[in-house]
């Protein structure tokens, strides 16, 4: 039997469970093990919209299957694909014509070797960003507490002023005016929300 | 008559018709590939239609690649077969 390299493309429904995907892909790469050919490697596309919708869905999750492996193993695998109702489409393409097996199991090793560095990284990345959003919450507090400490005592200035108004009549517009730059800087801190939930919404 | 004019004009206007060179013959480095929809998004019509070679300027050998990629590539949902919308 000749060993060829194929790349295998497939669609996932999108609404199916990460548990279940998990299952479909390791009982795919197990018919590729099971005759004889080696699985280089997966490629995960994530969830992408569709050009039309397929089965009444307009997005899916791709997966690229790259393998070595005999013609038997092809048909195996599109007999498997035909019978998961969670594959919606599936397309096994030839890419190389002449491959030794052992060639392929170097590459599948050097692509395990990535894939690990890969996974490492990526928990690395994600350990710096939750240090990054961690630290940002607690800017974010310290900075709201100071903001309220400031507000309260410029309210209780406020007070102050306002109840020396009250006590000397005489008291005229510049004691007064302390309150109206408070109500003034909430109005500001108002409009400056409303633009920042603008924009997240145009984000979005 | 104004058959012959006809004739004329459009002999004329050949004329000025330049000759296009297959893009993937001048640049071998670029390659046709199924899961490129991006580059091959140039090759469809805004319908999804795939572009003829008189227009395209693709060589027959390139032109194959081409429509058999477009059509791997609307197997797989990743490009339009029509697109009614526009």
């Amino acid at each position: 039997m000749r060993n060829r390299r194929y790349e295998a493309v497939f669609i996932l429904s999108s609404d199916s469970d990460e548990g279940k995907k998990r299952d479909i892909l390791d009982r795919l790469d197990g018919v590729v093990e099971k005759g004889g050919g080696v699985r280089i490697k997966r490629e995960d596309w994530g969830v992408r919209r569709l050009a039309y919708p397929v089965k009444n869905q307009l997005k899916g999750h791709y997966f690229l299957l790259d393998f070595v492996g005999t013609a038997q193993i092809v048909a195996e695998l599109e007999r498997h694909m035909r019978m998961l109702e969670d594959v919606h489409r599936f397309l096994t393409v030839k890419t190389d014509d002449r491959v030794d097996l052992e060639a392929a199991q170097k590459e599948q090793a050097e692509e395990k070797d990535k894939e690990t560095a890969k996974q490492a990284a990526a928990k690395q990345a994600a350990a710096k960003e939750a240090a990054a959003k961690e630290a940002a919450a607690k800017e974010a507090a310290a900075k709201e507490a100071a903001a309220k400490e400031a507000a309260s005592a410029q309210a209780a200035l406020s007070e102050v002023s306002a109840a020396e108004a009250t006590e000397t009549e005489e008291a005229s517009s510049p004691e007064a005016d302390p309150q109206e730059e408070v109500l003034e800087e909430a109005d500001s801190q108002e409009e400056a929300e409303e633009e920042a939930q603008d924009e997240n919404k145009i984000e979005g | 008559m104004i058959g012959r004019n006809e004739v004329r004009k459009t002999t004329k206007r050949r004329l000025y018709v330049r000759k296009k060179v297959c893009r993937f013959c001048a640049d071998a480095t670029l390659m046709i590939n199924y899961k490129d929809t991006r580059q091959l998004r140039y090759f469809i019509t805004e319908r999804g239609k795939i572009i003829p070679r008189r227009i395209s300027g693709n060589c027959a050998k390139h032109q194959r690649k081409i429509t058999l990629a477009v059509k791997r590539a609307r197997h797989l949902a990743l490009m339009p077969y029509t697109n009614m919308e526009i």
